[in-house]
């Protein structure tokens, strides 16, 4: 046996149809050949019968305006002009009656998931051309509409400068010379109350007491020398005496007692 | 001298400002209080004989004073130089040139009763001035004797520590 033979025997034994497809596909195979027969018989007559119709509804010897053809001619108006209404009819039907078909339709199917399934969206995007899009659209129309503030508050500016700015490298960049050079230094002291800064210094101070007490008592450089020696002088006998002494540290020895053996000054 | 003002002391005394003064610059104080003294002597003698010389002048020859009454008249003229300018400013011009200050038991200038005890123990017992040398609180025989201490204070006034 052969592997056609064995194919077909196969085929037949999977695909049986039933005796009602059976009878359909019957039925249609004799209408397309009636079909292709009555085309074959009329494509033959029509060789005969298209000059003679041609001359049945054009004679000659009749006028125009009373030729057959004429009359079909009026009467295949009128046949447009109530098919041009029919059409106009049939589709305000449509209009209304499509709207509910398909909101019953839409109402009774998940659109979605019909969607998601029978259609490749990934196909369908990767064909849009996104650049184009983009160019399309009005960005500066889009930024009107955010809330900046808002954006800004959800943002913490400070950490963003602290990690993402170079402060440094941007104060280096910065010639401050010229900064300063654009300063209205004078405006800026003129705006100042040197006067009562001057007088609330002078104030805290009490520079006349100063000066008073600066010519009073340390006078010259020379008595300040022999003052200075003297304090050393007696420094030095304070420590050789406490060395003879053997009565005090010697870190002791470096400052001279006071009042009471207190270190503290005289009140 | 208050928190916060500028002090005319310079940086390196000011931290013994206050403190107990040593022997060294009591002595040199004594020192230039003596001369003050000698000066003081030398204007009374002038003094004294020109007053003499205004009584006599043709016969005028200059006083002849013996050691021990010059010795007298100095002291006692010592003595009120002591005593006043202690009472008055709590120091002499000796202690005003080396920067010190005689204070009392609670640190304020002595009042006139114990100048005049301290000046008239100075003047019998000067020597007295030496103990500070031996004394733990570089207190003098008189400052032992009446509570006072000598003390750095280069500004002029007192209680401006």
């Amino acid at each position: 046996m052969s592997d056609t033979t064995v194919t077909k025997i196969v085929h037949a034994q999977v695909i049986e149809p039933e005796p009602k497809v059976q009878a359909l596909d019957l039925a249609i195979a004799v209408t397309a050949g009636a079909l292709a027969a009555t085309t074959v018989v009329v494509h033959g007559l029509s060789r005969v019968t298209v000059p003679l119709v041609g001359l049945l509804v054009r004679p000659p010897v009749v006028a125009p305006g009373y030729r057959p053809a004429d009359w079909l001619e009026r009467v295949a108006r009128r046949g447009r002009q109530q098919r041009q209404g029919l059409e106009h009819d049939v589709s305000g039907a449509l209009d209304r009656v499509l709207p509910l078909v398909l909101a019953e339709v839409l109402a009774r199917i998940d659109l979605t998931d019909l969607v998601r399934r029978h259609v490749d969206l990934d196909a369908v995007v990767a064909q849009v051309d996104i650049d184009a899009i983009a160019t399309r659209l009005d960005l500066d129309a889009v930024v009107a509409r955010l809330d900046m503030d808002a954006v800004l508050d959800r943002l913490d500016l400070n950490q963003v400068v602290t990690e993402r700015v170079d402060l440094d490298g941007v104060v280096a960049g910065v010639d401050l010379d010229a900064v300063a050079a654009r300063l209205d230094v004078e405006a800026i002291v003129a705006r100042l109350d040197l006067a009562g800064i001057a007088e609330d210094v002078l104030a805290a101070i009490d520079l006349p007491e100063i000066i008073r007490e600066a010519t009073g008592s340390v006078t010259s450089a020379s008595v300040r020398g022999v003052r200075m020696r003297s304090i050393s002088g007696d420094d030095a006998v304070g420590r050789v005496v406490d060395r003879f002494r053997l009565r005090r540290a010697a870190g002791a020895a470096q400052d001279p007692p006071t009042i009471d053996g207190a270190e503290s000054p005289v009140p | 001298m208050s928190e916060g003002r500028i002090s005319p002391i310079p940086r390196e005394a000011r931290t013994y400002q206050g403190q107990r003064a040593g022997v060294v610059s009591r002595t040199l104080a004594c020192v230039v209080d003596g001369l003050v003294v000698l000066v003081l002597l030398l204007s009374c003698y002038l003094g004294l004989n020109g007053f003499v010389f205004m009584l006599q002048p043709r016969s005028f020859q200059f006083v002849d004073v013996s050691f021990v009454a010059l010795l007298f008249v100095g002291m006692g003229i010592a003595f009120l130089y002591f005593a006043g300018t202690w009472t008055a400013a709590g120091r002499t011009y000796g202690c005003h040139v080396m920067g010190l200050r005689v204070v009392d038991r609670r640190g304020m200038k002595p009042r006139m009763p114990l100048a005049i005890v301290r000046s008239a123990l100075c003047v019998a017992v000067p020597i007295g001035l030496f103990w500070c040398v031996v004394s733990t609180k570089r207190r003098s025989l008189q400052d032992a004797l009446l509570w006072t201490s000598v003390i750095y204070d280069w500004l002029p006034h007192h209680g401006d520590l």
